[in-house]
């Protein structure tokens, strides 16, 4: 009679448990994929973004070099003026 | 007629050129055209560490080994200054255009309005949706290429290039950071370093001739002293007279000499001060606007990097939790499954419920391995792009140090910046504080020295986000919790240890000399202005170059002669020692008077 009532128990126990898990596993999984996958394009994107934003700052320090250079190539005349 | 006299000629040349042509075969073509070796042609995987090396950090070293060589000369030494000077320029600026100049880029780049256009979509698209960003176009992309004189002849062969955070993409741009922004950096700092030293010499010069005047006038005292007293002896007879009169006259010539070399050494001194600080001020210019570019063209990325950290932290937790599922319900599936293992009367009923949970099991095991497999991928996109910005703070933090001012951003790795003179002289920026404030007014951008971007393997702990800061160093330091809020703040405060570090206050300043002397010359805070490097306020300028802008002011007001007459009809010369010895004055009273009000 115990051992009728304990599997009983056992088996109560094991619907508890699977329901359980069921219910918390599925809610979870599909919010957690939901996560990764705008957490995989959000990254994907900042490479991108990064990319973009190399392109600009090495584009605006080349401008930045020619407008320098100009001044450079000038204050050389100077100086050689000035030895001259 | 005379036209068609040189025809037979021109015909007979050109018969040449014809023949000449006609003789050179296929072979000699072919030897002809084909490509030279060197950067410019060489694909990006024949570049070597040590090519890298060569074109940025060998010409930094030898430029230092240079200016070195400038210092402890002898006076004879000097002399040959000039030669080596202009020498060390002129090899620097041959070196910048091979570095940075590329005129492909400079024959196909769009006007000014359309790249700023187009960089301000870029960014204003980032900071709110970064989705919104595109990737480059394929004109952007050979472009990009062209800029470090990498060619690609199709959109597919530069793609791989392109990614910056792929296998090619953060050596290229670490090189093409370092030769479109090292080369201008030496040179600005060598042409400064140049001028510095022929303002040394000024300066000594200077002072030279101050005591050569000083000595012809302590002489000139003398004689008259003598004079008087073989007056008042009686024995300035007319030999005496003569032979006084004559080395009076010497004394009094040489006098009107060295007020002239003074007044040129004066001249040359204020020269080379001024060029030193003009180029001073371009190094800074240009540190300031690259740093506010980075700042501006980064602020996107920044942004959505702290987004996805703690979006990434958040599911963290959640994976967390599922790792905990799974792990109580196998405990408590094997104390179930033992007790009917010893449960004669087990039926199959349950023995099937028990196959069940063990599947359950086995597929939320399967999930969380999914799980932690993608959140990897993730955290190592995520780790390269904190390792690529890490990369943009040392290069910027390298362009702080230009202007003297706070870092803010750590950063990864040894640094790469060219040693600059401890002895240089303090410098105030002009530049709008942008980074303390924004830092302070955004914490979720996370700027601390960081460990490596959370991922399962790494921590599963459920502290907050404090990892994902970017200025890799791979947590060789503690993170402050907090984040980047609670960072410590470097804010610097007012110190009066030496008068150097005075704030200027040209009101105050003005004042005292008027106190002390305006009546002899009455100076206006106006009358100075035009000396104040543009661009500048007060404040920014030194004690030291606000005393520079003061004197000239005081050198413009004067008469040629030098002599002004107080209100009272006094005589008073000016001579540069005169206005030496009152600024001498006034800074002491100046010193004195901030010191008091600091205290």
């Amino acid at each position: 009679m115990d051992t009728e009532q304990d599997t009983q128990a056992i088996e109560a126990e094991l619907d508890a448990l699977l329901d359980t898990l069921t219910k918390e596993s599925e809610g979870a999984r599909a919010s957690i994929q939901t996560q990764l996958h705008a957490l995989e394009a959000g990254a994907d994107m900042l490479e991108s973004q990064l990319t973009a934003s190399a392109h600009d700052i090495a584009q605006f320090m080349e401008e930045q070099s020619k407008e320098l250079d100009v001044l450079i190539d000038e204050e050389q005349k100077k100086i050689a003026a000035e030895e001259a | 007629m005379q036209e068609e006299a040189p025809k037979p000629a021109l015909e007979k040349e050109h018969n040449i050129e014809v023949e000449a042509f006609d003789a050179i075969k296929d072979e000699d073509i072919a030897g002809w055209i084909k490509k030279p070796e060197g950067p410019e042609t060489a694909t990006f995987d024949a570049i070597k560490d040590e090519d890298i090396e060569k074109w940025t950090q060998k010409p930094a070293e030898k430029i230092d080994d240079e200016i070195k060589n400038y210092t402890n000369l002898s006076k004879q030494q000097e002399e040959s200054l000039h030669k080596i000077g202009v020498a060390a320029v002129e090899e620097g600026l041959t070196r910048t255009p091979d570095a940075a100049k590329t005129p492909e880029v400079a024959a196909t780049a769009p006007t000014e309005e359309v790249k700023e256009a187009e960089r301000n979509e870029r960014t204003a698209g980032g900071k709110t949706s970064a989705p919104e960003v595109q990737p480059p176009t394929k004109e952007e992309r050979e472009r990009h290429f062209d800029m470090y004189g990498q060619k690609t002849e199709s959109a597919d062969e530069a793609a791989p290039n392109h990614n910056i955070i792929g296998r090619f993409g953060a050596r290229l741009e670490r090189m093409g950071i370092k030769l479109v922004n090292a080369p201008q950096n030496i040179v600005l700092e060598k042409i400064y370093n140049w001028y510095d030293k022929r303002a040394a010499i000024a300066e000594g010069r200077h002072e030279e001739c101050k005591r050569e005047l000083a000595e012809a006038e302590a002489k000139l005292g003398t004689l008259d002293k003598s004079i008087e007293l073989a007056r008042t002896a009686g024995e300035f007879d007319a030999s005496l007279s003569d032979k006084m009169n004559k080395e009076r006259k010497g004394l009094v010539n040489k006098i009107e000499k060295s007020k002239t070399n003074l007044n040129a050494a004066h001249v040359s001194l204020e020269h080379y001060n001024g060029k030193k600080t003009t180029w001073e001020s371009r190094q800074h210019n240009l540190a300031e606007k690259i740093v506010g570019e980075i700042d501006k063209r980064l602020r996107p990325s920044r942004e959505v990097f702290a987004e996805l950290a703690g979006q990434n932290e958040r599911v963290t937790k959640e994976i967390d939790r599922v790792k905990q599922l799974k792990e109580s319900g196998e405990t408590r599936f094997k104390e179930l499954h033992a007790q009917l293992a010893n449960n004669p009367a087990t039926k199959s009923e349950i023995r099937i419920k028990l196959a069940k949970v063990e599947e359950k099991l086995k597929l939320i095991n399967d999930d969380y391995e999914q799980f932690t497999k993608a959140q990897s991928r993730i955290g190592a996109k995520m780790n390269n792009a904190n390792t690529y910005i890490g990369q943009w703070d040392v290069m910027r933090n390298e362009q702080l140090r230009v202007t003297n001012k706070d870092n803010r951003y750590a950063e990864p790795g040894a640094q790469t910046q060219a040693e600059r003179k401890e002895n240089r002289k303090p410098v105030h920026s002009h530049m709008p504080d942008i980074v303390e404030s924004e830092v302070a007014a955004a914490p979720q951008e996370n700027t601390e020295a960081s460990a490596p971007f959370k991922t399962p393997e790494t921590d599963n702990s459920n502290e907050p986000a404090e990892s994902a800061g970017h200025g890799v160093d791979e947590g060789n330091e503690p993170t402050p919790p907090g984040g980047a809020a609670a960072r410590p703040l470097t804010v610097e405060e007012p110190r009066l240890e030496s008068t150097q570090e005075l704030k200027t206050n040209a009101g105050a300043y003005v004042k005292i000399w008027n106190d002390l002397f305006g009546k002899e010359m009455e100076i206006k805070e106006q009358d100075i202005v035009a000396f104040r490097p543009i661009g500048y306020t007060w404040e920014d300028l030194s004690l030291k170059q606000f005393e520079d802008a003061f004197k000239k002011a005081l050198e413009k007001k004067l008469p040629q002669e030098r002599v002004v007459y107080t209100k009272n009809n006094e005589k008073v010369t000016y001579t540069p020692a005169a206005i030496e010895d009152r600024m001498k004055k006034i800074r002491e009273a100046y010193t004195q008077q901030a010191q008091k009000k600091a205290a």
